[in-house]
This record gives C-alpha cells, structure tokens and sequence, in this order.
C-alpha cells in the first residue's frame, strides 16, 4: 500500500502524508502479544524509513488509545476508555495541510492521548533530544573510550 | 472515517478485505457527508496484485492520493511465543505487508 502510494504521487516535491496506527505495544513488552506487537515495531520503524527517504511525505505512526472494538484482547479491556472520535482528531490534525507546521513530527510516535498544542509547544525540545523515536537505551559509543 | 469525511476531503478511498463492511462505510459517508465522493474498493492488502489493481483505480479516477491511512491489523495470537503456532504467529506478524 505505501509502496503503491508513494509511486503513484506525480513528483518527488510532491506534498503527502503517510498515518500508520502502530500501539504502544510495539516498544513496550506485554508478555502474550509478540506477534502483534512486533508488527507493529515494524510499521513504527518504517515510518522512519519513510520519512527519511521522502522529503515531501509527512509519515508518522500514531498510537491510537486503547479503545474497545471486537479486537481488543481481553487484558486490555479494563483499559480500553479512548473513543474513535479522539485518533480520528488526531490523524486529520497530523494529515491537515493548514495550520501550524507538523513537520517535526516526521517519522516519529506521537499518540492519541497527548495534548496536540502541547506538543507543537515542545517541538524544540523534541527535535533537539531527538523524541518520540526508537532508540538502544544505554550508555556507550565514542565518548567511552577515552 | 467520519473524521476524515468531516474534513472537507474531496474523495475517500476505502479499502478492506469484508466487501459488504465497505459498503455499510461508503453508504454511511454518503448520507452524513454528501459533498465528499467515496470509492470503495474490496482489497486484500497482502496479495501485491489486489493492491496494484487498487491503485490503478485511484490512478485513473483522481490522479493521485495526497493521504494515506494505514489501520490494518489482525490480532488473533495471544500466547508466549513458545506455546503459539507458528503459521498464526507469521500470519499475525504480518501486517506488514502493507508496506
């Protein structure tokens, strides 16, 4: 689908957005739902890759809340208080082409539960600490040997 | 869907596999949002012929797409991945050939 997408804009200036629903599940280990949230470890990723390699694509993954559809698991039930209303908000707020620049965002997670002008407050500090994207915790590299 | 539709999109493109499902949406955006035009078309993400012939559509009809959405997922394994079945585990795994 992003494939065929990305082929079929008329030019590489070409503006477009790419929302993909990942889960906070996809970096976050709930014994149970490797299958699920490694799927989805790989679309947060490739968001990434999309934006890194497509200037004009604005790309994000978006965790959408927990909200009670018939493909909720049962152990996220008790959780599930989010509405299709609020990541609906969310994705045509991130696909909108008016406004404030969302391009900071650029392959990164942002999630439904967040404060959106919030974020667009926090945007130098999430460009400058490198934010909202995978990561090796841990300390190591250069700076280590001497 | 109803967010998109009250965006002021000229068109939607409506993708799934459930060929009635996609009805009931279209009909849905057609009542509640007449201005915006909806074409839905039954596809199989996974099968690379099915999604091309999906693009071809949008290709012929509107040029291109300014946005996509991709919301597939299944979820049916839920075990320790000792105890699951290895073509479910894939089966679920792969969602990412939405790519």
């Amino acid at each position: 689908m992003t494939r065929s997408f990305l082929k079929l804009l008329p030019s590489s200036e070409t503006q477009a957005r790419i929302i993909t629903v990942t889960t906070g599940a996809s970096y976050a280990v709930f014994p149970g739902v490797s299958a699920y949230g490694l799927s989805k470890l790989v679309v947060l990723q490739l968001m990434e890759y999309i934006a890194a390699e497509n200037p004009n694509v604005l790309a994000v993954a978006i965790h959408p809340g927990v909200i009670p559809t018939d493909m909720t698991f049962d152990i996220f039930m008790p959780f599930a208080q989010d509405t299709p209303q609020l990541v609906g908000g969310l994705a045509t707020w991130l696909a909108a082409w008016e406004g404030p620049t969302r391009d900071f965002l650029r392959g990164k997670y942002v999630s439904a539960n967040w404060d959106v002008n919030e974020l667009l407050n926090r945007e130098k500090e999430i460009v400058d600490q490198g934010l909202l994207k995978l990561d090796l915790k841990g300390d190591y590299g250069y700076a280590h040997f001497g | 869907m109803p967010s998109f539709a009250t965006t002021g999109a000229k068109a939607l493109v409506l993708v799934a596999k459930d060929a009635k499902k996609l009805q009931d949406t279209a009909e849905f955006v057609r009542k509640q949002y007449p201005h915006v035009e909806t074409l839905p078309v039954p596809t199989d993400i996974a099968d690379p012929t099915a999604v091309a012939a999906l693009f071809d559509q949008v290709k012929e009809k509107y040029g291109h797409a300014d946005v996509l959405v991709n919301n597939a997922g299944v979820a049916k394994v839920l075990a320790p991945v000792k105890d699951t079945d290895p073509q479910e585990w894939w089966n679920d795994m792969v969602l990412w050939c939405s790519l």
